[in-house]
C-alpha cells in the first residue's frame, strides 16, 4: 500500500522511505539522499501516531477505561479463582485427561 | 445424585445461554455498523462533502462504543469450556482449536492495525488509505467472525473427523470439509446478513429519533436512505440464505425443524403454521392436540423442506419413535445401537488396560459398527431426543416474522425518500425507532432456534449435553452465573448509557 511522502513532520502522514525519483525503497535500506526518509525513522512515526491517537482521545479514554477494568475483572478475578481449566488443572498429562474423559463417556449415563 | 448432575447441567446451559446471548447483543452491530460506516465514508471520498464525514464520524463514535463495551465478552465462553465444558471441550478440541486460534489472530492484528488508522487517521493519513482502513475493519470483523460459526456449524452437522477411542477425541480429518460444509457456509452469510439488517435498524432507529427531536434532520435521511438500501439489499439475503438453511436443517436435523413447525405428526404435503398457540403440555406420542389455535398453509413446510409440495416431512414422533414404513429410523432404535456403542466402548477401554489385545480388537470393531449413534446410547428415553418444541417454535416465528416487516420498513422508507417527503413522515420516524429493538429481538430469536433447537445434543447425534459437562457442584456453576449476570448487566448498562450521551450530543457541527 503506498502511502504519502512525509516531509516535514508537521503535516504528518504516514510514509514508507522513497528514493529521490519517488520509488519505494526496500526494507532495511537507509535513504541518505535528501528529500528521502530514513526507513529507521518508520517505527518512531508509527510510536508517534499511536501515542498522538490514544493523547487526543475524549471518549475513548473513558472506553479504555471500561476495557481496562473488564479485561482486568475477566482475566484477574474470574478466570484465575472461577475458571480455572478443570482437566489442566486435575490432570497433569494428557493421558489422565483423556482417561478421565473416557471413564466419563463410559460410566452410567447422566440424564441431559 | 442424578438431581445434583441435572442441576449442574441446566445450570451450565444457563451460564453458556446467558453469556451468549449477551455476546451477541454487541457482535452483529459490530459487524453490521463496519460496513455502514465503509459505505458513508465512500460517499464522503467521491464527494468531498464534508457533512458526509461528520456523519461518518458521528456512526464512528457509536460503532466504538458498542465495540469497546463488546471486547472480550465472546472470550467467556471459551472459559466456559474449560470449566463447565470439560468432556466436550477436550472431545472437540483438535476440531474447535484451530478455528478459535485464527479468529483471536486474525482478529487481533488486522483489526488492531486498522482500527488504530480508522479512529486515530484522520488528519493523519490520506483519505484513500483511512478510507481502505475502515473497510478492512469491516471485512477483518466479518471474516474473523467466520472461524466461531464454523465450529458451531461442526458441532449441529459434525462432519470430517474420526473418533480416536484411545484419546477419548475427535480428531480433524479435512479441514477444508469443515471449514466449507454448507452449515458452516449458511451459518456465515445468514449470520452476517441478519447482522447488516440488525445495523441498519440500528441506524434507522436513531436517525428515527433524531427526526422526532427535530434534530440534525440532513444527516438523519441521509443516514436512514443509506441504511435502509443496505437492509432491503441484506434481507433480501436473510430470505434466501434462511431458506437454504432450512432445506439444509430439514436434512441434516430433521428433529430441529419439525420442534420449528410445531410438527408431531409427519405428513404429505406437510403446511407451514403461519402462527399459531402451541400446546405446551403437548409432549412426544401422547394424543393431545398440538396446537390450540393455528394458521396454516398447507403443502409450504414439505417445498421448504424438500424442494416438493408433495413429499412427506417426519414429525417428532417418526423421529423419537422410528416409522419403518417412511423409512425413519427413530431414537428409540438408534438407542439400541448407541448402548451398544457406548458397552463396546467400556469394554475396549477395559481390555486396553489390561492388556488384551484380542478383546479390545473384538470391542473396537462392534464400536466402530455403532458409532454413528453413540449418543443416543446416553439417553434415558427416546422422547429425550426432542427438543423444547414451544420455545423453538415461538422463537422460530418471532424471528420470521420480524424478518418479513422489515424489507417492508426499508421499502417505505425509500419509497417516501424517493418522493422526497421522507422528512414529513412522522409516523414513519416513530415506527424506525421502534424496529431498533426489534432487531435485536429477531437476532436473538434466531441463535434460540438455532441452540435451543439442537437440544439435547452438544454434538448432533453424537454427545448430548448431559455427558459434556464437567463432573462440578452445582452450586460453583450458580455462583458464576450471576457473577456474569451482574457483570454482563452493568456493561451493558454502561453502554446503553454512553451511547445515549452520545446520540444526544450528536455528530460534530
Amino acid at each position: 500500500m503506498l502511502f504519502n511522502v512525509l516531509k516535514d513532520g508537521t503535516d504528518a502522514r504516514l510514509s514508507l522511505p522513497t528514493t529521490d525519483k519517488g520509488f519505494l525503497r526496500a526494507p532495511g535500506v537507509v535513504c541518505s539522499v535528501s528529500g528521502g526518509v530514513s526507513m529507521t525513522v518508520l517505527p518512531r512515526k508509527l510510536y508517534a501516531f499511536y501515542r498522538d491517537g490514544f493523547r487526543s482521545m475524549v471518549l475513548g479514554r473513558t472506553l479504555w477505561k471500561l476495557i481496562a477494568l473488564k479485561l482486568f475483572i475477566i482475566f484477574a478475578v474470574l478466570k484465575l479463582f472461577f475458571f480455572s481449566n478443570f482437566l489442566e488443572k486435575n490432570f497433569r498429562t494428557d493421558s489422565e485427561r483423556s482417561a478421565h474423559v473416557l471413564d466419563n463417556l463410559t460410566r452410567t449415563p447422566a440424564p441431559p | 445424585m442424578g438431581n445434583e448432575i441435572l442441576s449442574t447441567v441446566n445450570w451450565s446451559r444457563a451460564q453458556f445461554a446467558l453469556t451468549a446471548m449477551y455476546h451477541w447483543i454487541f457482535v452483529p452491530l459490530t459487524l453490521g455498523l463496519s460496513f455502514l460506516i465503509a459505505f458513508f465514508e465512500s460517499i464522503y471520498v467521491k464527494t468531498g462533502d464534508e457533512s458526509w464525514k461528520k456523519l461518518t464520524k458521528f456512526w464512528m463514535t457509536l460503532f466504538g462504543i458498542n465495540f469497546a463495551i463488546g471486547v472480550a465478552t465472546g472470550i467467556i465462553m471459551e472459559f466456559q469450556f474449560g470449566t463447565n465444558w470439560s468432556n466436550y471441550s477436550w472431545m472437540v478440541g483438535d476440531i474447535f482449536g484451530a478455528p478459535l486460534a485464527v479468529e483471536g489472530i486474525f482478529a487481533f492484528f488486522l483489526e488492531a492495525t486498522f482500527f488504530a488508522v480508522m479512529f486515530f487517521g484522520w488528519q493523519r493519513a490520506s483519505k484513500g488509505f483511512h478510507l481502505f482502513s475502515t473497510w478492512m475493519v469491516a471485512i477483518g470483523s466479518n471474516l474473523s467472525a467466520v472461524w466461531i460459526l464454523v465450529a458451531n456449524a461442526w458441532m449441529q452437522t459434525p462432519t470430517a473427523m474420526a473418533f480416536n477411542p484411545d484419546k477419548a477425541r475427535f480428531e480433524m480429518q479435512n479441514f477444508a470439509d469443515i471449514a466449507l460444509s454448507p452449515n458452516a457456509v449458511h451459518k456465515f452469510t445468514h449470520t452476517t446478513s441478519s447482522a447488516f439488517l440488525l445495523a441498519s435498524l440500528f441506524v434507522m432507529g436513531i436517525s428515527g429519533l433524531f427526526m422526532l427531536q427535530r434534530r440534525h434532520l440532513l444527516m438523519a435521511q441521509r443516514s436512514m436512505v443509506v441504511a435502509a438500501t443496505l437492509g432491503l439489499v441484506a434481507s433480501v439475503f436473510v430470505a434466501f440464505n434462511g431458506d437454504e438453511s432450512a432445506f439444509h436443517i430439514a436434512h441434516r436435523q430433521p428433529m430441529k425443524l419439525a420442534a420449528m413447525e410445531g410438527l408431531y405428526t409427519g405428513q404429505d404435503k406437510a403446511p407451514i403454521v403461519a402462527m399459531g398457540v402451541i400446546n405446551m403440555s403437548k409432549k412426544p406420542g401422547d394424543d393431545l392436540p398440538a396446537f390450540y389455535q393455528e394458521v396454516k398453509v398447507p403443502g409450504m413446510l414439505s417445498l421448504l423442506a424438500n424442494r416438493d409440495f408433495n413429499s412427506y416431512v417426519p414429525g417428532i414422533n417418526d423421529l423419537v419413535y422410528g416409522n419403518p414404513a417412511r423409512g425413519i429410523v427413530g431414537a428409540q432404535q438408534r438407542m439400541v445401537t448407541g448402548k451398544i456403542a457406548v458397552a463396546e466402548l467400556g469394554r475396549y477401554k477395559t481390555a486396553k488396560l489390561s492388556g488384551d489385545a484380542a478383546t479390545a480388537a473384538s470391542a473396537l470393531a462392534l464400536f466402530n459398527q455403532n458409532k454413528d449413534d453413540l449418543g443416543y446410547g446416553y439417553l434415558n428415553t427416546p422422547e429425550e431426543a426432542a427438543p423444547p418444541v414451544g420455545l423453538v417454535f415461538y422463537a422460530f416465528h418471532i424471528m420470521v416474522g420480524l424478518g418479513t416487516l422489515f424489507p417492508i420498513i426499508f421499502l417505505a422508507v425509500l419509497f417516501f425518500a424517493f418522493k422526497g417527503t421522507l422528512d414529513s413522515q412522522r409516523w414513519l420516524w416513530w415506527v424506525c425507532f421502534g424496529c431498533l429493538f426489534l432487531g435485536y429481538v429477531a437476532s436473538q430469536a434466531g441463535w434460540v432456534v438455532a441452540e435451543v433447537g439442537r437440544q439435547p445434543w452438544a454434538i448432533q447425534g453424537l454427545l448430548p449435553v448431559g455427558v459434556a459437562t464437567t463432573n462440578i457442584a452445582a452450586s460453583s456453576v450458580q455462583t458464576t452465573f450471576f457473577i456474569f449476570l451482574a457483570l454482563f448487566t452493568a456493561l451493558l448498562i454502561a453502554e446503553i448509557g454512553i451511547m445515549v450521551k452520545q446520540v444526544k450530543i450528536g455528530p460534530e457541527e
